[in-house]
């Protein structure tokens, strides 16, 4: 026999001595009914306070909103599993913190705002293909960054967490919302939110509008905003499309026309800062670039509708160095609010309200009047005037806020020597 | 599946274990042991079915293979051509799945080609279970006239705990055991036994190495896209890695064994406190014991090992480590990994050969040297991780120039570099100090012909016995309490470091 046979008989057939089996049955007990008393502990304290609204035997929405950040995925997951939702609304947090989904131009109650904080377009297709699957969708709402095209862009770790996360088996993901430690902690945090005067009325569908109050910094914010845009690989620091989005953005675009699901592409406001730093980093011939090619994939479809097809793709686009985008930041201590930006990334709702009226066509009031010259329905006809328009726009923001300018240039050259410094260190 | 997952521990384990022994119970061995290949069946498919064919003909050509090998009926050349063929098909079909991509690109960029990678889908554990089953033909061209029922064959290829990651059990190891009495009996011993083992190693896992993961993740992340690291984030990044890869694989090999021992099946050991090693051919004695093992057996042995004069001898070493570290992936930084080893094996016979140390030797040059020796192999094993861990050889240069002060002023990751030291450093005294899991659980013999070979603390002259483990219900506090830590952790759950071997 060989020897690791005769050793393997060995070990199985000599392993127990008599009386030894009872002494273990203590330790198997106690360690069982000890698992048991606590695993079902922690799921019973979250099932009871239902931090992502899971069970439904929790506290309203609205009360988790801001207990939500860290696994807002998770969330808004469960809630669009639970929720009727008709108009979709993708994007990023400018999508998020901007566009409100009660605004009227919606057409129905049934609006839900997925939009993600740094989500990319790999993200935001899971979640399209989740919403198609579970939600009776007319319309697709797509607020595009080119951010999302940014291949550096990887999921987000709540993205992990979700339902959204399609490799994730069903088992794992439920286990995971009561017996986790982000379960716990989101629990923690809704406790601590019990003493806000938040009704069922407030639920929020989705949506976060943040306010800011006199005296906020919008300078400091907004620098930290762009130097973190202009350092971070997943930004523009440096900026990489591989082409693989692209295929993403496509598969959307299909499948509405192929459901008859209304798709508007909506390119949200970007603060002529933000705009700038594109122009200085070098980025703004991938920008414009980006932008035909949007218009090009939409014109492709649209050219597609026979007679009696009446879907169409329609493309928005609000980016722009000129109007409310170029509205000047406070100055240190001026203590001026400003109407429409809560920092030169994020615009506020209330500008987000003008911006649905006029792809809408309708405005909170029910007016149906929209603001004039605000934003640009794109088509293969007018994109390259329209790029022109935006390169003079550029041009007129530099002269006559150039110390703003040379301020997005300085903070530019500031990431590059860091980044040169580190690279020659790096080469020798 | 994974072991860390709440699908295998909350559902999948418990139905796997009552099913078996009910089965026993009431059907008989027989149906027990379909259980058991079902429910590694399902565990295999788990994430992704697609590749639960290649396994199942895999197992099923390899068995009707070693049946025609062992036929005692045919020529020993025939038999022995059978035997080639096998091994050929099996190391074919390892290297189309998993080589191909790699070759392609190697070759047609040398050519100045690029190429889209072909898509093809590694199957899970391939590495694994084709070395099992190389080792069961070649053994059944050995020892002809020992053909083994098919149950147990499958069941040996596919017994879920080993599936995946090993350890990479030999089929004289398991299959006798099979048709024990053992694995029938619900034993509360090795219930309790294989309880603890998993707790202990999903803990090594979950808290400590995945723990540790983020911060060599980073660091390694950004120097693979040119970001150099400062020489606190090298020293993290390298040392941190070196922690997790231990942690994760020995966590992993713990709750293999503590899992097959809940079935009333003992598996070999795998770690044996490698980094405590103080040399590297003891490091590789120690370190993913039963993959050395192997390639000893089925590569170095085969070519020759050091009976064939001292320089063939060296070669048949660097070539052997070449096959591990060609085994651990397809890129070129792990073909430098495993030539660097071999490098490291051939020097230190070299350096052992002139060096040896005499029997009037003063005792405290042997606790220096001994000392020396082990700090000198960590380091050396540390160091060859850095090639393990990047994603191309730029990367490893940018940290291995950090090492050296050479790297960026700037930090190239968010790295808080306070709380990594502690975690690392938490981890390297554990490591280096503490008793492993087999030696904690010693009294209960954990593996498989195993006996521990060292029990006790030294400080000078005196010895301090290590704690070991009893059955009493006071252990199970403490490891209830690591469970529940770990599982509230099995959010952040990653993928072992092995799996996708």
């Amino acid at each position: 026999m060989d020897p690791r046979e005769a050793s393997a008989a060995a070990d199985s057939a000599g392993a127990e001595r008599p009386g030894e089996a009872r002494s273990h049955v203590p330790f198997v007990v106690t360690m069982l009914a000890l698992s048991i008393v606590c695993f079902g502990t922690i799921a019973a304290f979250n099932i009871a306070i239902d931090p992502f609204r899971a069970f439904r035997t929790g506290f309203s929405e609205a009360r988790y909103a801001r207990a939500w950040l860290g696994t807002r995925r998770v969330s808004k997951g469960e809630v669009l599993r639970h929720g009727a939702c008709r108009v979709l609304l993708l994007g990023t947090s400018r999508v998020e913190r901007g566009f409100d989904p009660s605004h009227p131009g919606w057409g129905t109650a049934e609006t839900y705002n997925m939009g993600l904080g740094a989500t990319n377009m790999w993200e935001q297709l899971r979640v399209f293909r989740y919403a198609l699957e579970h939600e009776p969708l007319e319309h697709v709402v797509v607020g595009l960054d080119m951010l999302m095209f940014n291949s550096n862009r990887q999921y987000e770790w709540d993205f992990r967490q979700s339902v959204f996360n399609t490799t994730k088996r069903y088992p794992d993901y439920r286990l995971g919302t009561v017996l986790s430690n982000y379960a716990v902690e989101s629990s923690r945090r809704v406790l601590e939110r019990l003493d806000e005067n938040v009704t069922d009325a407030n639920d929020d569908h989705g949506f976060l509008p943040k306010g800011v109050g006199a005296g906020f910094d919008y300078r400091g914010a907004s620098v930290k905003l762009l130097r973190g845009f202009m350092t971070n690989p997943k930004s523009y620091g440096p900026y990489m499309d591989d082409g693989s989005r692209w295929a993403m953005l496509k598969e959307m675009v299909e499948t509405c026309r192929a459901r008859g699901v209304r798709l508007t592409i909506v390119m949200p406001p970007s603060h002529a800062l933000d705009m700038e730093m594109l122009w200085v980093s070098g980025n703004w011939a991938a920008f414009e670039a980006w932008k035909r090619r949007i218009v090009e994939m939409a014109d492709a479809e649209n050219a597609r509708s026979g007679d009696g097809d009446v879907w169409s793709v329609v493309v928005w686009d609000f980016t722009t160095h000129a109007g409310r985008n170029a509205e000047v930041l406070p100055g240190a201590g001026e203590g001026r609010v400003m109407k429409d930006w809560l920092e030169t990334s994020h615009f506020t709702s209330a500008y987000g309200d003008d911006v649905i009226a006029r792809v809408t066509g309708a405005a909170r009031d029910g007016s149906g009047a929209a603001e004039e010259g605000l934003g640009v329905r794109l088509t293969g006809e007018n994109i390259e005037a329209h790029l022109e328009q935006l390169r003079v726009d550029r041009a007129r923001f530099v002269g006559e806020q150039p110390a703003d300018a040379r301020m997005v240039r300085n903070l530019w050259e500031q990431a590059q020597r860091s980044r040169r410094s580190m690279a020659t260190e790096a080469g020798g | 599946m994974l072991f860390n997952s709440y699908t295998f521990i909350f559902l999948f384990l418990p139905i796997a274990w009552a099913g078996f022994y009910a089965m026993n119970g009431v059907a008989g061995r027989r149906a027990g042991r379909v259980w058991l290949l079902l429910a590694s069946l399902v565990f295999y498919g788990w994430w992704n079915p697609i590749h639960l064919p290649l396994l199942l003909g895999s197992i099923g050509v390899n068995y009707l293979l070693a049946r025609a090998i062992g036929d005692e009926r045919r020529s020993q050349r025939g038999r022995k051509r059978l035997m080639v063929w096998g091994v050929v098909a099996n190391v074919g079909a390892l290297a189309w799945f998993k080589y191909t991509d790699f070759v392609l690109r190697s070759t047609l960029g040398t050519l100045g080609y690029e190429m889209e990678p072909t898509g093809i889908m590694i199957p899970l554990a391939i590495s694994f279970f084709t070395f099992q089953q190389i080792a069961y033909i070649v053994d059944a061209y050995k020892e002809p006239g020992r053909a083994r029922p098919f149950m147990d064959y499958a069941l040996f290829v596919s017994f879920f705990p080993q599936l995946v990651a090993g350890p990479i059990i030999h089929h004289s190891e398991l299959m006798p055991q099979f048709a024990g009495e053992e694995p029938y009996r619900a034993r509360a011993s090795n219930l309790s036994v294989g309880m603890a083992m998993f707790v202990l190693g999903l803990f090594k896992k979950v808290v400590i190495a995945d723990e540790i993961a983020q911060y060599p993740d980073a660091i390694f992340g950004a120097a693979g896209q040119g970001d150099a690291p400062t020489a606190a984030l090298a020293w993290i990044g390298m040392l941190g890695f070196t922690m997790q890869v231990y942690f994760d694989f020995s966590g992993y090999s713990d709750m293999a064994i503590g899992l097959a021992r809940m079935f009333g099946l003992r598996l070999p050991m795998n770690f044996d406190s490698p980094l405590k090693a103080t040399g590297i051919s003891e490091f590789w004695r120690r370190w993913h014991m039963t993959l050395s093992r192997f390639l000893r057996s089925y590569v170095y042995l085969p070519l020759g090992g050091s009976r064939v004069g001292r320089a063939r001898g060296y070669l048949n070493l660097i070539i052997t480590m070449l096959v591990s570290g060609i085994w651990h992936g397809a890129a070129w930084t792990f073909v430098a990994f495993g030539l660097l080893h071999g490098v490291y094996l051939v020097v230190q016979q070299i350096w052992t050969r002139r060096f040896r140390l005499g029997p009037e030797t003063p005792q405290w040059r042997r606790t220096f040297r001994c000392a020396w020796a082990r700090a000198l192999t960590f380091m050396a094993f540390a160091f060859s991780l850095i090639l393990f861990r990047s994603s191309n050889f730029d990367g490893a240069w940018l940290v291995f120039r950090g090492l050296f002060g050479a790297g960026a002023d700037e930090p190239s990751a968010e790295v808080p570099e306070l709380k990594a030291a502690i975690w690392i450093g938490a981890a390297w005294v554990i490591a280096w100090t503490m008793p492993n899991v087999q030696e904690f659980m010693r009294k209960f013999s954990p593996a498989l012909d195993w006996t521990p070979s060292r029990t006790k603390w030294r400080f000078g002259t005196r010895r301090v016995p290590y704690p070991a483990w009893m059955p009493n219900p006071w252990w199970a506090v403490p490891l209830v309490a690591m469970l529940v830590w770990s599982v509230l952790n099995l959010d952040r759950v990653a993928i072992f470091v092995y799996w996708q071997f």
